[in-house]
């Protein structure tokens, strides 16, 4: 589907924030548009899921982690952890926030490996064709998030991911300590998009029309 | 290390020191506002050119001695005008797109221009609103989008195409300077499931401007890879079953494909189309029913999103799958040939086809055959894998049955009836023709019934007329069927002959045949041109037909052309019916060379013979005879009437020929000499003149040449013969007589002619002539003066008196050897052959009544005279005429004159000089 658009409108169409939801006071055509996303938004999670393992199984074989990786204390990277798929406090917008929260940290943090294993694995392109899907596919379901939420009313959280990323490994980390972050940062993506597949799943039924 | 340094220094301070001293010394006389002027097409340029004040106080000039050039063209002075002392204003129209060179020039004096500043003005168009503008997408590729730019700006023109997925996310990408109506977005950078505003902003120096943007996932324009079809197999059991399956292309999880399958038996054969319902499941193999069996299929497949966005992809690359064997679908077609070895016996030939892959359903390993005799149980059983089968069979009627066998069973069975010898065939079928269509050759016929089963029809290339030649090509056609291609073992330019035979539940009815061409050329070679017959004014050409192989196509015509060797002269022709091998060319000209060929043409062309040449004959067959008869039959006509004239008149002749010569003895004369003078005077005196009548006279010559002067009698004669000759050699007026007359032209000469050798000669020519004159004056000559004289006259000779071989008087005896006489008389008158009286003395020998006894008598007179000249010398006188008496000569030779002279008229001949001796018998 293409659809022709005036490009001023197009820009003021997108409104950012997580704080307040309308749903049940949004239009129509509103509605289709946030459900058209939404199942966009899921048709791109499932997609990087099923990228995101074959990415991980890729990394892990190019790092040499052949008797497995080693672990770290997951606060060194002081990763968000992902909601619990049964929390009972499940509430479709923050949830949303959520996501999208993870999704711009990981997308920093990918980019971060990337430009790492470019340094470390220069001939390694498929492995950087698939970070950068991965990268890119974060940022289109950041987009969309964004979209959904902003079509919902919720207005956007203060200070969500931007703070863990800032924190994170400093540039001068030794090459063994960049591969070993790379594999739990791509792990914990893989983590979170699975996630994301299941919370937009449940979001698709909770926002789809009754008959 | 530092001296390098220090002088390097020194080095860059000189050099800036020099570069600024030139900028210092380098002053522009002039300058020009604008200085880089981009101007729209069409629109006006206004520029100023402004000199500078040491330029004007060096040179002493002012701004009204500016002039402008554009292209190097001088600008029209109406465009310009002089503001001030400094300052030139022009103002242009830009009316062609590109660079042009505007300079500002001042004009010192009469002859010298400077040019003090110039400018390059660019004239160009705003960019155009890029339009169309369209992606699609290559899955793990690139999403390329492309637009129509517009026209050229001729002026150097950016393309920035930009994608926003949110607000805080504006991708910018500059396209390369030659590119203006594309852009590829690589993959991964492709967003996914997510909606690009897509836009493109162009600029140049003239303005710039944005596409409409158009908003898209670039998920729903993937135009995705096509499957790949991993394999087509076989099932168990079914031999008209396939099951295919394919390998979906890499897409983007969720994307949901649906799929179009398309297959072909291998080869030229168009595609069918399994129904897209049936493969628009997430299936990823499907079984193909209703096939052939043991028949190659091809299949392809291609694919696209099942929610319709998108595009197809391409075809994938073809499988080959093959389908198991089936029994044969029907038994081979099967036919013979027939050759009668006897009345009661024939060989038969019994041949079949292999079936066609359609039929056969698998490989044929084996055909079973049986022949069986009308009325009879015994039937025979041939197993072969062979495609024919030789047998010998008697004159009754037989079925034969074929049938094909493969791994799956047997086929049903085929028929064929030999009819018996004395069985009449069934109806042919009728008006068949034939005519080549796109390479092959068509058949047509009309059914002869509906009984008929079906068709055979059969061919073989007849190189020799009227016979065919092996291979025998052969080929059934169904019932329903009225014509036929055929296409396999036809070849252009050859003959075939075509039969067609109806078969009538597999008996076959009476043939009929046409002979046809799949393509006609023109001859190989021409004929073979003879000639029949030549004639005066038609010649008849006859050529053998060309080989059947050389034809190439049927002879339609021939043509004759044929031309005389003359110059200028244009060759003709005629055009002769194909069914003509011989032709008569009339109305040519006689004794002539022509050159002929023969054109032998079909409907391509035709192929000339080689040229013959004839020569027409000068007279026609029996022109000659036409002629020559004739003439013969007049010439022979002539001499029988001249015969039977001279038969009737051989009196005068006898006359004309043999004059009675008198007998000198019995002359007068003799009674005239001295001793019987008187007598003589009675008898010739003027009371009786010699030739009373005087009409006539009688000139005798007589010819002879002496071989020796043995034959004169003594001494004294022989030098009077000598004598006389020279005097003939000497007397010039002698010469002009009868002997110098035209008819003495022969080889013999006369005397008078004769030089002194021939004088000499052995051989001499003596004319002699005995002239009766009956002039008036003639008889008042005195009998007494000896009239012997050479004749004169003029008169030719007689034939049969110039060829003395003719009338040899045979044996004159020992004088008459050698001797040649001419013998020679004229105007004998009737009267005078009363003259001509036998002497007394011979009346006993002569009868004057039998005229050929009187010529023989004379002859034998002459004879006997010869006999008696034998030692006689000739003596000669020569006797002058008067004035109205003919002059005559007498020669004598060995005998004397007057032995013929009758006596009444005769004339003394010779005499020697007053010793005249009369013969006397």
């Amino acid at each position: 589907m293409i659809r022709l658009i005036q490009r001023d409108q197009q820009l003021t169409t997108h409104q950012t924030g997580c704080s307040n939801t309308h749903t049940d006071f949004l239009p129509m055509s509103n509605m289709d548009s946030v459900n058209e996303t939404l199942e966009r938004s899921y048709n791109l999670s499932v997609w990087l899921a099923h990228e995101a393992s074959s990415l991980l199984e890729l990394y892990i074989d190019m790092q040499g982690f052949r008797d497995g990786p080693p672990r770290i204390p997951d606060d060194h990277l002081q990763l968000p952890m992902p909601p619990s798929p049964d929390d009972e406090d499940w509430e479709p917008t923050r949830r949303l926030c959520q996501h999208r929260t993870a999704c711009r940290l990981l997308a920093t943090l990918l980019d971060r490996v990337l430009g790492e294993q470019r340094e470390l694995n220069e001939t390694r392109h498929h492995l950087h064709q698939q970070l950068q899907l991965a990268i890119t596919g974060l940022q289109g379901l950041d987009a969309n998030l964004s979209h959904v939420l902003s079509s919902l009313g919720s207005g956007e959280e203060e200070g969500d991911g931007q703070s863990h990323v800032l924190s994170g490994p400093s540039s001068d980390t030794a090459h063994w300590e960049a591969k070993v972050n790379g594999y739990h940062i791509i792990a914990h993506y893989t983590h979170w998009v699975a996630r994301t597949v299941e919370d937009l799943e449940r979001l698709k039924d909770h926002l789809k029309p009754e008959a | 290390m530092q001296g390098y340094v220090t002088l390097t220094v020194y080095l860059y301070i000189q050099i800036s020191v020099c570069i600024r001293t030139v900028d210092s010394f380098i002053e522009k006389p002039a300058y020009i506002i604008p200085e880089s002027p981009v101007i729209a097409l069409g629109s006006r340029l206004r520029a100023s050119c402004i000199l500078n004040d040491s330029f004007i106080k060096e040179n002493k000039v002012d701004a009204n001695q500016i002039f402008w050039n554009l292209k190097g063209i001088r600008v029209s002075e109406d465009n310009y005008h002089t503001v001030n002392s400094t300052v030139s204003n022009v103002t242009l129209n830009m009316s062609s797109v590109g660079n042009a060179l505007l300079t500002c020039n001042v004009q010192l004096n009469e002859d010298q221009v400077i040019t003090v500043f110039g400018i390059q003005i660019k004239v160009g168009l705003p960019p155009e609103k890029p339009k169309n503008l369209s992606c699609i997408t290559y899955h793990r590729k690139n999403m390329t989008c492309s637009w129509n730019p517009g026209n050229s700006t001729y002026l150097p023109t950016t393309y920035q195409f930009k994608l926003s997925i949110a607000p805080d996310n504006l991708k910018s990408h500059q396209l390369p300077n030659d590119v203006n109506s594309s852009y590829a977005i690589l993959f991964p950078n492709i967003h996914y499931f997510v909606f690009n505003t897509i836009w493109v902003e162009v600029k140049n120096d003239l303005g710039n401007t944005t596409s409409d943007s158009i908003q898209l996932d670039p998920v729903d324009v993937i135009k995705p890879d096509p499957p790949v079809i991993t394999s087509a197999q076989q099932i168990k059991n079914m031999s008209t079953v396939l099951s295919v399956k394919w390998e979906k292309p890499s897409v983007p999880a969720t994307y949901k494909l649906k799929y179009i399958l398309r297959y072909k038996i291998v080869g030229p054969q168009n595609w069918m189309q399994v129904p897209p319902e049936d493969t628009d499941t997430q299936k990823e193999s499907f079984s193909i029913q209703e096939l052939k069996p043991f028949t190659e299929y091809a299949f392809t497949i291609r694919c696209k999103r099942n929610d319709e966005t998108g595009y197809w992809s391409d075809w994938s690359l073809e499988k080959i799958g093959k389908t198991p064997e089936a029994k044969p679908f029907r038994g081979p077609p099967i036919w013979r040939t027939v050759e009668n070895l006897d009345s009661s016996k024939r060989r038969i030939c019994i041949m079949w086809k292999e079936l066609e892959k359609s039929d056969a359903n698998g490989i044929i390993v084996k055909y079973k055959m049986t022949i069986k005799k009308k009325s009879s149980t015994n039937i025979k059983k041939i197993e072969t894998k062979k495609l024919e089968y030789n047998i010998t069979l008697s004159d009754g009627e037989y079925e034969i049955t074929l049938g094909a066998s493969n791994s799956a069973g047997d086929s049903p069975n085929e028929i064929l009836i030999l009819p018996a010898v004395t069985e009449s065939a069934f109806l042919p079928v009728q008006n068949v023709s034939t005519y080549p269509q796109a390479g092959q050759l068509m058949v047509e016929w009309k059914s002869p019934g509906s009984a008929v089963s079906g068709y055979v029809i059969e061919w073989c290339e007849e190189s020799i007329k009227d016979s065919c030649s092996e291979p025998l090509y052969w080929k059934t056609v169904k019932k329903a069927a009225s014509k036929v291609f055929l296409k396999d073992n036809i070849m252009p330019f050859k003959r075939y002959k075509i039969t067609i035979y109806p078969m009538y539940s597999g008996r076959p009815g009476a043939p009929r045949s046409k002979l046809a061409y799949l393509q006609q050329d023109r001859p190989a070679s021409g004929p073979l041109v003879h000639l029949k017959h030549v004639g005066k004014k038609e010649v008849k050409l006859m050529w053998s037909e060309i080989p059947v192989k050389e034809q190439r196509g049927f002879i339609t015509h021939y043509t004759i052309f044929y031309r005389s060797c003359t110059a200028n002269e244009t060759s003709l022709s005629i055009v002769v019916d194909a069914m003509c091998q011989e032709h008569e060319l009339t109305s040519l000209k006689g004794n002539t060379l022509y050159v002929v060929r023969v054109m032998a043409s079909t409907v391509k062309g035709g192929t000339n013979s080689s040229e013959v040449n004839f020569t027409t004959l000068s007279y026609a067959k029996g022109e000659i005879e036409a002629i020559v008869v004739p003439i013969c039959l007049s010439f022979l006509l002539i001499t029988v009437v001249t015969i039977l004239f001279c038969f009737n008149k051989r009196h005068l002749i006898k006359k004309y020929i043999w004059p009675n010569v008198p007998d000198p003895a019995n002359s007068r004369v003799v009674e005239w000499s001295p001793s019987t003078g008187n007598l003589i005077q009675n008898n010739l005196g003027p009371k009786e003149p010699m030739n009373p009548d005087g009409v006539i006279s009688d000139v005798t010559i007589i010819e002879a040449d002496v071989d020796d002067e043995k034959y004169l009698s003594n001494e004294d004669e022989i030098k009077q013969l000598t004598s006389l000759k020279k005097e003939k050699s000497t007397s010039e007026e002698h010469s002009s007589g009868i002997g110098g007359s035209s008819c003495m032209s022969s080889p013999r000469q006369s005397v008078s002619d004769s030089d002194s050798e021939s004088v000499q000669n052995t051989t001499s020519t003596v004319q002699y002539s005995t002239v009766l004159v009956s002039s008036p004056g003639y008889r008042c000559q005195q009998p007494s003066a000896q009239a012997f004289a050479r004749s004169e006259s003029t008169q030719p000779l007689l034939e049969n008196e110039e060829k003395p071989d003719e009338h040899a008087y045979g044996n004159f005896g020992t004088c008459s050897l050698g001797v040649k006489r001419q013998y020679f008389k004229q105007h004998t008158s009737i009267e005078e052959t009363n003259l001509n009286k036998p002497h007394p003395n011979e009346a006993e020998r002569l009868d004057d009544t039998n005229e050929d006894n009187s010529f023989r008598l004379n002859q034998m007179e002459v004879s006997d005279q010869n006999s008696h000249l034998e030692g006689f010398c000739p003596t000669v006188d020569t006797f002058q005429s008067s004035n109205n008496q003919t002059v005559v000569k007498l020669e004598f030779l060995g005998f004397r004159p007057g032995l013929e002279t009758d006596q009444q008229s005769y004339m003394p001949q010779a005499v020697k000089h007053n010793s005249y001796m009369p013969q006397s018998k």
